[in-house]
């Protein structure tokens, strides 16, 4: 436990000046602010207030300018961005010691593999829940300060369960992400299989399986196929996840301590 | 007690065999120069002894232990693979940091003393990506050795060094070995320098180890050869051979021995051709360099 501990400072002290950090809260914080300006513009005039895509998608999901249409964009913004951002982060995080030609100094240390592998998964648990929690706050913010209506503690628990929910899904669904980072052996091949299955996800959830493909889950899951789509969510959908993401950690460390390491 | 052994150490990658049946044995303080060509196998050897990559066949011990039986083997070693690099966005100081945290080591002293040892003071706040490929060399010596290690396992590690910057790092090595205990395998592709600084060479070619030879022995099997112009050479061969002193015509107009005895005392043949009338218009010793013996070896 204690070289577990010692690991995970060392990944601390690693990114400590890493301007990677601040771009992806950057990034994430765009959900809330168009999700704001969204608001805004529906406010005084509903839908009429929206034109094009905007009005088409907002009259497919019956958005209103309240707490309930926004936070819901909240949790779908993470359902399909997070699926971007944590994507990048975990794609930073694993495939950095490559490309920045660290990585053979740390395969022969008196502390294990594993050990090493489980505390950047730490850090990019630490650092998803840090940018899922940072755009929860900024939302509040800018819900506030737009004055939106019908926010109760019941409405609240109710989005930030799937909020967090979501998040966690997709948190869990990246170890697959550190495994194409480590066996590619830098971050540009992790950061195409994420372009992928975004991609994908898409496709497929049009085609109606997306309840069958793991990334295309927390999308739907936070509603931003509608609530049909999210009633096709089965428990299988979540087993094929968790088995996914099972996957994707134990290849991950199994490559790490197994394969051979030539750069 | 030898604190490296490797048995017939093989490694493929495809049907190329990078490591073909090694076996080496180094012994405590020693300084082990491990030469060879551009992917001779060097890289290769030295990644399979620090378990980065798994041999087809062989076996591996350090320190009379396989290093597959515990991590703790790793608190005796440092090392330097191919070109370091550190962390970009660090500095020197930090970049010690990380890696003194990862061995679980406990006295912050030995950051400052080896970023001293590996004068590297003036560069400790600056960041990695901004040092010179010299001081990136340094540093990542001093992630190699800031654990005091009692073997220590380097790449080409004057790569990128200064002349000053070599002799300071070669005493610097003999200092550890002589004082602190130190046993050390370096690789290299340039046996003047290797020479330096070996107590042992291990020549690598394609694979296999094609000679080891103690540096101190390595005089004696360098080629010397007496080269001698005359104005009559095929004379000059025959009155030899009647001393049963042999010479042999070359392509340039120059006969040449490779007779110890003669070589040593160059002004016998002067003095026979004087008196035989040959006029000697050039008498020069010649020695093999370095570079020519290591390929005479590996052309072998």
């Amino acid at each position: 436990m204690k070289q577990q501990i010692q690991a995970f400072i060392a990944e601390i002290q690693k990114n400590k000046h890493s301007k990677i950090i601040w771009i992806t809260f950057i990034a994430f914080s765009l959900a809330p602010i168009f999700g704001g300006v969204f608001m805004f513009l529906m406010k005084d005039d509903g839908l009429e207030g929206l034109s094009g895509a905007f009005k088409a998608k907002a009259t497919l999901m019956s958005f209103e300018a309240n707490w309930d249409s926004y936070l819901g964009l909240l949790s779908q913004a993470v359902g399909v961005g997070g699926v971007l951002i944590f994507g990048f982060v975990a794609s930073w995080l694993f495939g950095r010691e490559y490309s920045d030609g660290t990585a053979k100094d740390l395969l022969s240390l008196p502390i294990s593999r594993t050990k090493i592998l489980n505390a950047k998964f730490i850090y990019y648990l630490i650092w998803c829940f840090a940018l899922v929690i940072s755009n929860l706050l900024l939302g509040l913010i800018i819900g506030f300060s737009l004055g939106l209506k019908g926010l109760d503690n019941e409405l609240f628990i109710k989005h930030l369960t799937i909020y967090l929910i979501t998040t966690v899904m997709i948190v869990l669904l990246n170890t697959p992400i550190a495994f194409f980072a480590i066996s590619g052996k830098g971050y540009l091949a992790p950061l195409g299989i994420v372009a992928i299955a975004l991609v994908l996800a898409q496709i497929i959830g049009a085609l109606g399986f997306g309840n069958y493909f793991p990334w295309a889950v927390p999308g739907i899951y936070a509603g931003s196929g509608g609530a049909d789509l999210k009633s096709q969510l089965s428990i299988l959908s979540y087993i094929l996840l968790i088995i996914t993401s099972m996957i994707g950690y134990f290849s991950t460390i199994f490559w790490w301590k197994y394969s051979d390491q030539v750069k | 007690m030898n604190i490296i052994q490797t048995e017939n150490l093989t490694k493929k990658f495809g049907d190329f065999k990078a490591v073909d049946n090694v076996s080496i044995n180094v012994r405590i303080g020693e300084i082990y120069g491990f030469l060879g060509l551009n992917g001779a196998g060097k890289t290769t050897t030295i990644r399979l002894l620090l378990g980065m990559i798994k041999p087809n066949a062989g076996s591996i011990s350090l320190f009379g232990q396989s290093t597959k039986q515990a991590a703790k083997i790793w608190n005796d070693v440092g090392y330097l693979v191919e070109t370091p690099y550190s962390y970009p966005d660090l500095t020197v100081k930090e970049n010690l940091e990380v890696f003194h945290r990862l061995r679980g080591l406990k006295d912050k002293k030995l950051i400052d003393n080896v970023i001293d040892k590996l004068q590297l003071s003036q560069y400790k706040d600056k960041k990695a990506k901004y040092l010179s490929l010299g001081n990136c060399q340094r540093l990542g010596l001093a992630k190699a050795l800031i654990h005091k290690p009692k073997l220590l396992i380097l790449d080409e590690p004057i790569n990128g060094l200064d002349p000053a910057g070599i002799v300071e790092i070669r005493e610097f090595l003999k200092d550890l070995v002589h004082n602190h205990n130190t046993t050390i395998f370096l690789s290299s592709h340039i046996l003047s320098e290797i020479s330096k600084v070996a107590t042992r060479i291990g020549i690598v070619h394609e694979g296999k180890l094609v000679k080891e030879i103690n540096t101190n022995e390595l005089e004696l099997q360098i080629i010397k050869k007496l080269c001698v112009k005359t104005s009559d050479n095929r004379k000059a061969i025959d009155l030899l051979a009647d001393k049963k002193i042999i010479f042999n015509a070359t392509g340039n107009d120059i006969i040449e021995t490779t007779n110890i005895g003669v070589i040593q005392q160059p002004e016998i043949i002067s003095e026979i051709l004087a008196n035989s009338r040959i006029p000697l218009k050039m008498l020069n010793v010649v020695e093999e360099d370095l570079e020519t013996y290591f390929l005479r070896i590996i052309n072998q």
